[in-house]
């Protein structure tokens, strides 16, 4: 019995990567790159990649008061949609701070499955039993293959499944002998492809096969975070820490540009009061930087004074440059503002001050599935 | 059995016979070992132009037999409608000659020539004493540091096609390069020119000159001189190998078996046959072995001694005495010679210079010299081509001719950063006590005796410095 | 039309493009004239079949510098860019060559020393850099390209890469496209003006179509179907240009961006210019060798040894023999039995230019003289060419033949007459130490960039020409600039 949590693509991902580059997430162990982050991020802005997305956390919450539950827990009405519908939203901890984001998808009138990138499986669960709900974790049941870039539609079409698709929809689909749920939930404009974990490995190798006309590569897990951050959307564990006691007032979600996700008509959800009142005092922006160097957690100077932190960077190759988002003192936050960032030194680099202008997130709008 | 000498040079010919000369009026016990039974008896160079002067008095060659039968050939120039311009010493009569070429030439030339002088002139101190790159530079005038940058870089094909009109000019003036072992095609070969003009013979500057008795007249008054001063010369003794001992010299090993014993040894032999033929296997670096062992350009300027009946006639042009003609017609001659050479042909028409022997000589020499030649050239087929050339120009030429000699090019690599690189480089090695004096440590091809000089003067002072120690 | 500009540009390629953005974003009136009926120069993309598109002249160019990206916001106006995959080299029966660490370090070195080189190109160049002494014997540079100006291409490379096939793929690499003797000495600068691997989503087009946008978003005017015939004079400064259809523009200024030859030469009445600067304009020599091959595939070909096939550039036998060769037969007119190539398969990168399940093949041959030695390019040198082509890369190919839908051959002669680039030399000079950096394009002792006030050249044969993309046209629109700032324009 293997010690190492895998998915169920591990075989495949195994044979691609070439310079044996792994990591973790989630508790799975999942390549980091295949051949290089960054042209398989900007491959992702010109042609189309495959990414195994099984380490995503899902569960189902079904049960007769499952309805009420959901309601309770997140910040936006996530039982309004109809089956086959699902909405973002947030779960905050009593006092307020942000504890985790996701995507909230109905199955039926008492079944949802809510699936986040990170793991909060005791708060969730805790909720589940105030409501006599079972919460039934399926992430190791089903496994998934994210499809982005322009050409995921005119893919999606060549393999045989039906292209239109509202994005936060999903469906389920009898594909060629498989059972397949087709989603638009990511960031990222693509498409998501769910299979039984049997099924896995000829999923791989149908989509590969079929993608060879569109001049797919598999991307890795450091190419996701660089799309991320080009998009502008700050992840729970890599840019913030979803807040761990119940009474905790931080991190706010306006603080993270979560806002939106916050429906402030929705009455009655947890932490709803403490929420809407509290005001943020920084924003998360976006940050260009004139170097190609990342800098991930360093402070950020406006004439010498330290006016926020960035939080994760990387090197866009889209953009040329390092870019970072960094959560900014309000009235820093202007697009254009020219500011500084101290990058500390590390045991290949001198620490140095880097140049930076506050920009407009997202970095770069997501690439745009062509449908055919 | 093994004597100790302080200085043994391998190699004769004039390299190494100035060196062992040089070092032997120092006072060391120097000695030279020369491989073929005879001392000289190859054809040599029967022109020459970069004879380092202050050999020719340190070791008062005069006294021993030098003499010049001329002092400074001039140089024809054959245009191909069959006009002909004489570049000689006096300014005028230069002037009116080349006039018949090209008016406008006739009036650059002067001025080139004279910034080009000035300019090898002001650089002599870097070729001819070692001195550094930067002492040089402080001591030009801003023009000549503007004409010091262009020439480094540029080809002299494309120099002189910046300055001149003529195509037969042109091609004349870029033989020069041409004999030096270096393309001129090739960037930074301008230089070459500069270099031509720094030299001095018979005390006038870029003179090109005639020895009495040809070649071999020099070697002789050079070996006298040597063994006046005190210096052994071994003939019919070829070295097998060198000795070292703890990252120094100690001596060489014969191939008769016979070892002598020297802590300073010169070699006039190529870099290639110096460090990866005679020296033993750990002596010298991996890296400088695989610097060493690298293709090199095989291609040079070769020359051949036709030994004549009666002179030639050159019938439509009648040129002037103890003049040298070049029969290269515009610089697309060296172009397509070269690229025929480097696609493996013998080329269709080489560039040839031509240089008879003195009206009123003993014997009719006509020496030829063609580039570009490679290393391992059929002689047979070069003599042919050679003489079918000659004879467009010289009717009945091939009656006349009575001998024959082919000195093909020695090795070494001949690319125009070699002009500019410092001495130490080309005469030092990474083993103590080896220097190396032969054609290859020279900045140009061309037997100037400059490094042989150089490497004496190294070997005398680490002798005194070791004897003084 | 009639009314007066600030600055007109001749040619709206990368150059043109990127100084029209540059001066209209600081307020100027700014009209760019292109002679083709669609602006973008070199970095077009074609369709040179029934859904088959290609980058007609290059699949790779000089790389644009980051802080001009930046300043330009070209990927705002769309530029998307992958980094390209390192070159391979493939012999016939042997596996593939990848470019490893030591071919990365060369490429590294080239870089460093191509970027402090454009430093120094974005300093007008007033006479060479005075610092510059060809007796140095160490290595410490004070110029950045310094140590390798008269160095031999083979023995640059030798010294970093021990390995000999990626010696030859580092050779072949630098010279893709070029003719030189990697043996002569000077050829070390060829890898400073080497192309870069990039991939740009749509091809060069992509790229070409970003910087026609930023321009215009700018405020730029950009017309297309006007040829520029005439530079014309008042007084000794520039006041305008003559179209060929007989119209006039009236401008302060005009930025070239076409060679020095052609701009001096044909555009110029000669009888305005010095003779000695005509003079140095004819003795600059151009090296026009590149040949172009467009195919189209209707299906993915695929290699005969076991791999798949590369992303990136693959050059086909480079040996360096053979390079010497073929060098020498160009300057004879010959094509040689070997010529250089380099293969590319574009749409393994963007799927948007072949149909699904076709692809495009590129192959941008080296060595191919632009006048053949018995007379200009007919119909038999062409299939003969194409053929000889097609069979190398059916060596390392197998079936390629039977894939081929369609091709399309670009010689030099095409070239010049598709870009207006002289002998269809797009390095707008030969890569020789006395053509490269200030020695380009040699107006040592007049105003910055030409000799005549008003007049700023751009293009590949200015000093940053051969060594980047835009940065010509950013530096001739900075000195423009500069110049009007200081009242020395009209």
């Amino acid at each position: 019995m293997s010690t190492v949590r895998v998915t169920p693509f591990h075989v495949r991902a195994a044979d691609c990567n070439r310079d044996n580059r792994w990591t973790q997430r989630n508790r799975f162990t999942l390549a980091a790159a295949y051949d290089d982050a960054g042209a398989e991020a900007a491959a992702a802005r010109i042609a189309v990649v495959m990414a195994d997305i099984s380490w995503r956390w899902r569960v189902m919450l079904e049960g007769a008061r499952a309805r009420e539950l959901v309601q309770r827990l997140f910040t936006r009405d996530v039982a309004a949609p109809q089956p086959g519908e699902a909405l973002k939203a947030l779960w905050l901890a009593d006092g307020g701070g942000v504890r985790g984001a996701g995507v909230v998808a109905r199955y039926g009138r008492q079944s949802f499955q809510l699936a986040a990138a990170a793991e909060d499986a005791e708060w969730i669960g805790a909720a589940a039993a105030l409501y006599g709900v079972a919460m039934r974790d399926v992430t190791e049941e089903e496994c998934g293959l994210a499809l982005i870039g322009p050409y995921a539609g005119k893919l999606v079409t060549a393999l045989g499944l039906d292209p239109l698709l509202e994005p936060l929809a999903f469906r389920k689909v009898f594909w060629r002998g498989l059972d397949l749920t087709v989603s638009r939930f990511g960031e990222h404009g693509g498409y998501e492809i769910w299979c039984g974990r049997d099924d896995a490995l000829l999923l791989w190798d149908r989509v590969l096969r079929a993608g060879g006309d569109f001049a797919i590569r598999p991307a890795g897990l450091d190419a996701q975070d660089i799309l991320d951050i080009e998009a502008g959307v700050p992840r729970p564990g890599r840019d913030y820490e979803g807040a761990r006691e119940a009474s905790a007032a931080e991190p706010l979600a306006g603080e993270l540009r979560l806002g939106k996700l916050i429906d402030p008509g929705h009455a009655g959800f947890n932490g709803a009061v403490a929420a809407t009142g509290a005001a943020p005092r920084r924003q998360l922006v976006g940050l260009l930087l004139d170097t190609p160097t990342p800098a991930p957690f360093a402070p950020v100077l406006s004439n010498g004074r330290a006016v926020g932190r960035t939080l994760s960077s990387c090197h866009s190759p889209a953009l040329d440059r390092a870019i970072a988002l960094a959560q900014l003192d309000e009235a820093f936050a202007a697009p254009g503002t020219p500011l500084t960032v101290a990058v500390p030194g590390s045991r290949t680099l001198l620490p140095s001050v880097t140049a930076a202008r506050v920009a407009d997130l997202p970095f770069l709008p997501p690439p745009d599935p062509i449908a055919s | 059995m093994s004597e100790r000498y302080d200085a043994i040079v391998v190699g004769a010919g004039v390299n190494g016979l100035i060196a062992v000369a040089l070092l032997a009026k120092a006072g060391l016990r120097a000695m030279l070992l020369e491989r073929s039974s005879l001392l000289f008896g190859h054809a040599g160079e029967a022109t020459l132009s970069a004879l380092d002067p202050r050999v020719v008095k340190q070791l008062r060659l005069a006294q021993h037999g030098l003499a010049f039968a001329v002092r400074d050939l001039s140089l024809t120039v054959l245009d191909a409608g069959g006009q002909s311009a004489v570049i000689g010493r006096d300014r005028h009569a230069t002037a009116r000659s080349l006039a018949a070429l090209s008016a406008a030439d006739a009036t650059a030339y002067e001025p080139w020539r004279r910034a080009l002088f000035d300019l090898g002139r002001a650089l002599r101190p870097c070729w001819w004493n070692g001195h550094t790159p930067d002492e040089i530079r402080r001591a030009l005038t801003l023009p000549q540091r503007v004409l010091l940058d262009r020439l480094s870089v540029a080809s002299a094909a494309a120099w002189l096609s910046s300055v001149f009109d003529s195509d037969a000019l042109k091609a004349a003036l870029a033989f020069e390069v041409a004999a030096c072992g270096v393309a001129p095609s090739e960037a930074g070969s301008a230089l070459a020119l500069a270099w031509c003009a720094a030299q001095e013979m018979c005390g006038r500057q870029g003179a090109v000159a005639m020895p009495r008795g040809g070649a071999i007249g020099l070697q002789q008054a050079l070996s006298e001189a040597a063994q006046k001063a005190g210096a052994e010369i071994r003939t019919a003794a070829m070295v097998s190998s060198l000795l070292v001992a703890g990252g120094a010299i100690g001596g060489v090993e014969l191939v008769a078996g016979e070892s002598i014993a020297a802590p300073l040894v010169l070699s006039t032999l190529s870099r290639r046959r110096t460090l990866s033929g005679l020296l033993p296997t750990a002596a010298i670096g991996i890296g400088a072995a695989r610097e060493v062992a690298r293709p090199q350009a095989e291609f040079g300027c070769a020359t051949l001694v036709y030994g004549l009946q009666r002179p030639p006639d050159f019938g439509a042009f009648r040129a002037a005495a103890n003049t040298r003609y070049v029969l290269a017609e515009r610089l697309e001659t060296f172009e397509v010679a070269l690229s025929a050479q480097r696609l493996g042909w013998v080329p269709q028409e080489p560039a040839i210079e031509l240089a008879l022997s003195p009206a009123g000589a003993e014997r009719s020499v006509l020496t030829a010299r063609v580039w570009p030649v490679g290393r391992n050239a059929d002689r047979d087929a070069l003599t042919k081509r050679v003489t079918g050339m000659i004879e467009r120009h010289a009717l009945g030429f091939s009656a006349l001719i009575a001998s024959c000699d082919v000195l093909l090019p020695s090795g070494g690599s001949v690319s125009a950063s070699r002009l500019a690189c410092a001495s130490t480089e080309r005469i030092d090695t990474a083993v103590r006590g080896l220097l190396l004096c032969g054609p290859d440590a020279e900045p140009a091809h061309a037997v100037s005796g400059v490094a042989a000089r150089q490497a004496a003067a190294f070997a005398i002072a680490l002798h005194k410095k070791v004897a003084g120690s | 039309m009639a009314e007066r500009y600030d600055a007109a540009i001749i040619g709206a390629g990368a150059d043109g493009l990127a100084a029209a953005a540059r001066l209209a974003a600081r307020g100027m009136r700014v009209v760019v004239l292109e002679r083709a009926s669609q602006p973008g120069g070199r970095l077009v993309t074609r369709p040179f079949h029934a859904g088959y598109r290609a980058s007609s002249f290059a699949d790779d160019i000089a790389p644009i510098p980051s802080a001009l990206f930046w300043s330009l916001d070209l990927a705002r106006h769309g530029a998307r860019r992958a980094p390209g995959e390192i070159a391979s080299a493939l012999w016939p029966g042997r596996a593939v060559v990848r470019g490893g660490d030591a071919y990365r370090e060369v490429c590294e070195e080239a870089r460093r020393r191509r970027d402090a080189a454009l430093a120094y190109a974005a300093v007008p160049p007033s006479r060479p850099p005075s610092r510059f002494n060809p007796f140095a014997t160490r290595e410490r540079e004070i110029w950045p390209a310094q140590s390798w100006m008269l160095r031999p291409l083979a023995e640059v490379v030798a010294r970093h890469v021990e390995d000999d096939g990626e010696a030859a793929l580092a050779v072949a690499a630098a010279l893709e496209g070029q003719a030189a003797d990697p043996f002569a000495a000077g050829t070390a600068l060829h890898l400073l003006t080497a192309p870069q691997p990039a991939a740009w989503r749509g091809a060069l087009g992509g790229l070409g179509a970003a910087l026609t946008a930023a321009a215009q978003a700018a405020g730029a005017e950009i017309a297309c179907d006007r040829e520029v015939s005439e530079i014309r004079c008042h007084k000794g400064r520039v006041a305008g240009l003559g179209l060929a259809d007989g119209g006039e523009i009236a401008a302060a200024a005009v930025i070239s961006t076409l060679d020095v030859k052609r701009t001096f030469l044909s555009l110029f009445p000669w009888s305005d210019l010095e003779k000695s600067i005509v003079r140095q304009i004819g003795d600059v020599r151009m090296a026009g060798a590149t040949a172009r091959l467009l195919v189209a595939l209707g299906g993915k070909p695929r290699l005969a040894v076991p791999g798949a096939l590369p992303r990136g550039a693959i050059h086909l036998s480079p040996d360096a023999p053979d390079l010497v060769e073929a060098h020498a037969a160009w300057r004879a007119g010959i094509l040689a039995e070997r010529l250089p190539m380099a293969v590319r398969i574009p749409s393994l990168v963007d799927p948007g230019l072949a149909p699904q399940g076709g692809a495009v093949l590129t192959v941008t041959i080296g060595c191919v003289p632009h006048t053949p030695f018995d007379g200009p390019w007919t119909h038999d040198k062409r299939d003969v060419l194409v053929k000889r082509v097609l069979a190398a890369v059916q060596q390392v190919m197998p079936g390629l033949a039977d894939l081929v839908v369609a091709f399309e051959l670009l010689t030099p002669p095409d070239i010049e007459r598709a870009l207006g680039v002289t002998a269809g030399d797009l390095s707008g000079g030969a890569i020789a130490p006395d053509q490269m950096f200030a020695w380009r394009p040699g107006f040592r002792d007049k105003s910055p960039l030409t000799p005549v006030p008003g007049l700023y050249l751009a293009g590949p044969s200015s000093a940053a020409g051969a060594l980047g993309t835009c940065v010509a046209g950013a530096i001739a629109a900075d000195a423009l600039f500069a110049d009007r700032h200081a009242g020395r324009l009209p």
